[in-house]
C-alpha cells in the first residue's frame, strides 16, 4: 500500500506561494502585479484549471486575504469571514452551529477550509458552483454577516485603501460585488493543505506507526467479508489523497444514515429540486479533522469517537441511503437486520489514529494564511 | 538568441525529417460511447429499469476504463497500439475521447476494458487514473476496471444495494482485464481516407447480467461483487455482446 513511484518524485513541496511567470497569454500581468501558481504536491491532481476569469494573482490574493479578516463585511462591524474559520482549527470555529451577528444561530456546522481548488460546488447542500459564488454568500446572510453586498461595495469605495488595491489587483478601483467575490476565492485556493503525516508518509519522508498504518487500510477499505477484508468503508466518499468527495459535480453528496425519512433535512433536494437527493450532504475533506470538531453538517457529534460509533453501529435506514454504506458490513449481511459495520474496537483507535496524521501544523501556522490586521 | 535557437532547432528537425520515408500524415480518431439498458437510454437516478431476471433495477453510477487501443491493417499486417492511453468513460462525466494515429487503412480495432498489469499497480496519473476519480481500487492500489452501482427491488419494495466493482489483473491471465475487438470492414468503418474519423459505440448493460452467466440478483447471497467468482462471470459478460459500433 505504499505509492511507489513518488520515492522518484522528490517532491519538495514548498507551503506557501511562489509566483511564476508565463501565465499571461491572454492577460499581461502588471509588473505590479505577477501572476501567482499554485503550490501543492505533485499527487493532488493536476487537471484542475484555474478559472480563466479570475487567475490568481499577488495582489488578488492578498487583497482577498484582508477580506477574508475585514471585519466592515458585517453589518456591525463585528465579524469577519475568519470569526467563523478560524486558522488555528483549520478554519473552523469549534462551535456546534455557527453564529453571526448579535450571537444569530445559523444552522449548519462551519466547514473547514482546505485544498479548495479541488472541490465543486460549496455549502454542505452545494448551492454555490464556484468559490466565486461562495465567497459572498456569508455577507449577505442575515443570519451570519448580513451586510447587503451594494452596501459592502459602498464601504469598501469609501475606505482610504481598498480602491487603490483593488486597482493594483484588477486593474479598476471602481469595486463591484464579483470583484470583491474573485479576490476573498484567490485567498480561499491558496489555503493548501499537503504537509500532513498523511503526506509525509505518502513522500516516503516518515513512517507510519503499526497502528496508522492498519488504520489507513481500514480507511480506504470497502470491507468485503466472504473475501475476508475488513474495512472502515470511509474512502468510499472521502477519495484518494484529498479525502474530500468526488470532484464530479453533484457525485461528492452522500445520505449518511443520520436519521431515518421523517427527520431527512432537505440538503443537496434544497438545490436540485430532485427528492433522491433529499438528505444528502457534502462529504467534506478529512484534512485536519482531528482539529475540526464538532462534526457533521449540524455538528451533532463531539469527538472522532462518536463519529466512528455513529457510522459502525447507528446508520439509521432511510430512502436515499447512500448504497456503498448500506451494503458494507465486516460480517455477512442479513437481510432485514440494521446496518452495522462491526468494527473491533482497536479497529475504530487505529482509524482514530490515522485521521490524527491528518493534521497539518505548518498549515494552521503558515503566516501567510494570518490576520493581514494583527 | 534563444529565438536563432528555436531557428535551428526548426531546420534540424525538418532535415530529419526529410532524411526519412515521407511522413505518414496522421488522423484523429474520436471515440465516444452511449449507455442503454434494455434498450432505453440509461439514466443514473431516474426512473426504475426492469432486468432480464426480473428484478427492478434503478442505477445511480456506471463508468469503466477503456485502455491499450490498437488498430490493425489485417492486409499489410500493420498495426498501432496507442501508448498510455487511459480513458475513464463515465455515464455522470465524460463519454468520449479522442487519439491521434498514424494514417493507414486499418480494418481491425481492439480495445480493452480495464487497465493493463503494468500500470494497474501504479497510481502514476496517466491519462485519467487519478486517484481521485474513485477508480482506486484501494486495498491493493489497482484500479476498478468497470464500476455499476444501483438498487434493486424484488417483489418487495425493500432496498438493497447492487455493487459491482470489478478489478484485478490476476492471475496472470489477466482474468478481467478484458480485449474487446471490432471488425471495423464488417461494420463499414474502415479507416484510412480521412483525417478525422468517428466511432461511436454502444453498450447494452443487459449483456452485464447474462451470456454467458446469468446474473439473478435476488438468488445471489450477496449483491455485493467486488471479486471473486461473479466478478470474473460479469467480466466474461462483458467481453462479448456489450459493445457494439453504430
Amino acid at each position: 500500500m505504499r505509492y511507489p513511484h513518488l520515492f522518484y518524485l522528490g517532491i519538495i513541496f514548498v507551503c506557501g506561494l511562489q509566483w511564476a511567470c508565463g501565465n499571461g497569454e491572454e492577460e499581461q500581468p502588471s509588473p505590479q502585479n505577477p501572476s501567482l501558481s499554485l503550490q501543492h504536491p505533485e499527487y493532488f491532481p493536476n487537471d484542475v484549471p484555474m478559472p480563466s476569469d479570475n487567475p490568481l494573482t499577488e495582489k488578488g490574493v492578498e487583497l482577498g486575504r484582508m477580506l477574508f479578516y475585514e471585519k466592515q463585511l458585517s453589518i456591525d462591524r463585528t465579524i469577519s469571514c475568519a470569526s467563523c474559520h478560524q486558522q488555528e482549527k483549520a478554519f473552523t470555529d469549534g462551535k456546534k452551529i455557527s453564529t453571526g451577528i448579535h450571537d444569530t444561530p445559523g444552522d449548519k456546522n462551519a466547514m473547514s477550509l482546505a485544498n479548495l481548488h479541488w472541490t465543486s460546488r460549496f455549502f454542505w447542500d452545494g448551492r454555490a458552483a464556484t468559490l466565486e459564488e461562495q465567497a459572498l454568500q456569508p455577507i449577505e446572510d442575515h443570519r451570519e454577516m448580513n451586510l447587503p453586498l451594494d452596501q459592502a461595495v459602498a464601504r469598501l469605495q469609501a475606505d482610504e485603501q481598498y480602491p487603490e488595491r483593488f486597482k493594483v489587483a484588477f486593474g479598476t478601483d471602481q469595486i463591484t460585488e464579483e470583484l470583491i467575490g474573485k479576490a476573498i476565492a484567490q485567498f480561499m485556493r491558496t489555503l493548501v493543505s499537503g504537509d500532513s503525516k498523511f503526506d509525509r508518509w505518502i513522500r516516503s519522508e516518515v513512517e507510519f506507526t503499526e497502528q496508522e498504518q492498519l488504520g489507513m487500510e481500514l480507511f480506504f477499505t470497502h470491507p468485503e467479508p466472504s473475501l475476508q477484508i475488513r474495512g472502515g468503508n470511509c474512502g468510499d466518499c472521502h477519495l484518494g489523497f484529498l479525502t474530500s468527495g468526488d470532484r464530479n459535480n453533484l457525485l461528492g453528496f452522500h445520505n449518511n444514515g443520520l436519521d431515518i425519512d421523517q427527520d431527512l433535512e432537505e440538503g443537496l433536494a434544497a438545490v436540485t429540486g430532485n427528492s433522491r437527493d433529499k438528505g444528502k450532504f457534502k462529504a467534506p475533506t478529512l484534512r485536519n479533522i482531528a482539529l475540526t470538531a464538532p462534526y457533521m453538517h449540524d455538528g451533532r457529534f463531539g469527538t472522532l469517537k462518536e463519529v466512528l460509533e455513529h457510522y459502525d453501529q447507528h446508520i439509521q435506514m432511510n430512502s436515499t441511503l447512500d448504497i456503498l454504506i448500506m451494503e458494507a458490513s465486516n460480517e455477512d449481511i442479513l437481510s432485514g437486520k440494521a446496518i452495522k459495520l462491526h468494527l473491533t474496537d482497536s479497529e475504530k483507535e487505529a482509524i482514530i489514529t490515522f485521521l490524527h496524521t491528518l493534521t497539518d501544523e505548518k498549515f494552521i501556522n503558515n503566516p501567510k494564511f494570518s490576520d493581514p490586521f494583527n | 538568441m534563444k529565438k536563432i535557437a528555436i531557428i535551428v532547432l526548426t531546420v534540424w528537425t525538418l532535415t530529419a525529417c526529410n532524411d526519412r520515408e515521407e511522413t505518414p500524415s496522421g488522423m484523429a480518431v474520436s471515440f465516444s460511447f452511449s449507455h442503454v439498458l434494455d434498450g432505453n437510454p440509461l439514466e443514473l437516478e431516474g426512473d426504475a429499469f426492469t432486468l432480464p431476471s426480473g428484478e427492478s433495477f434503478t442505477p445511480r453510477k456506471f463508468k469503466y476504463y477503456i485502455s491499450n487501443i490498437t488498430f490493425k491493417n489485417s492486409i499489410s499486417g500493420s498495426s498501432y497500439t496507442v501508448s498510455d492511453g487511459y480513458f475513464l468513460i463515465d455515464e455522470a462525466g465524460k463519454k468520449k475521447f479522442s487519439v491521434e494515429i498514424p494514417s493507414d487503412d486499418y480494418d481491425a480495432l481492439t480495445f480493452y476494458v480495464g487497465i493493463d498489469k503494468a500500470r494497474n499497480l501504479s497510481t502514476d496519473q496517466v491519462g485519467d487514473l487519478d486517484p481521485s476519480n474513485d477508480m482506486a481500487w484501494n486495498w491493493n492500489t489497482g484500479y476498478k476496471f468497470l464500476v455499476l452501482e444501483g438498487e434493486w427491488e424484488y417483489e418487495s419494495d425493500e432496498r438493497h444495494g447492487l455493487v459491482v466493482h470489478i478489478g484485478s489483473n490476476d492471475p496472470e491471465s489477466e482474468q478481467n482485464f478484458k480485449a474487446i475487438n471490432f471488425d471495423l470492414a464488417s461494420a463499414g468503418q474502415s479507416l484510412g481516407s480521412e483525417a478525422v474519423v468517428q466511432l461511436d459505440f454502444q453498450a447494452e448493460l443487459n449483456e452485464l447480467f447474462m451470456d454467458p452467466n446469468e446474473l439473478i440478483l435476488h438468488e445471489l447471497e450477496n449483491t455485493s461483487i467486488k471479486g471473486g467468482k461473479w466478478a470474473v462471470n460479469i467480466a466474461n459478460n462483458y467481453q462479448e455482446g456489450f459493445f457494439t459500433l453504430q
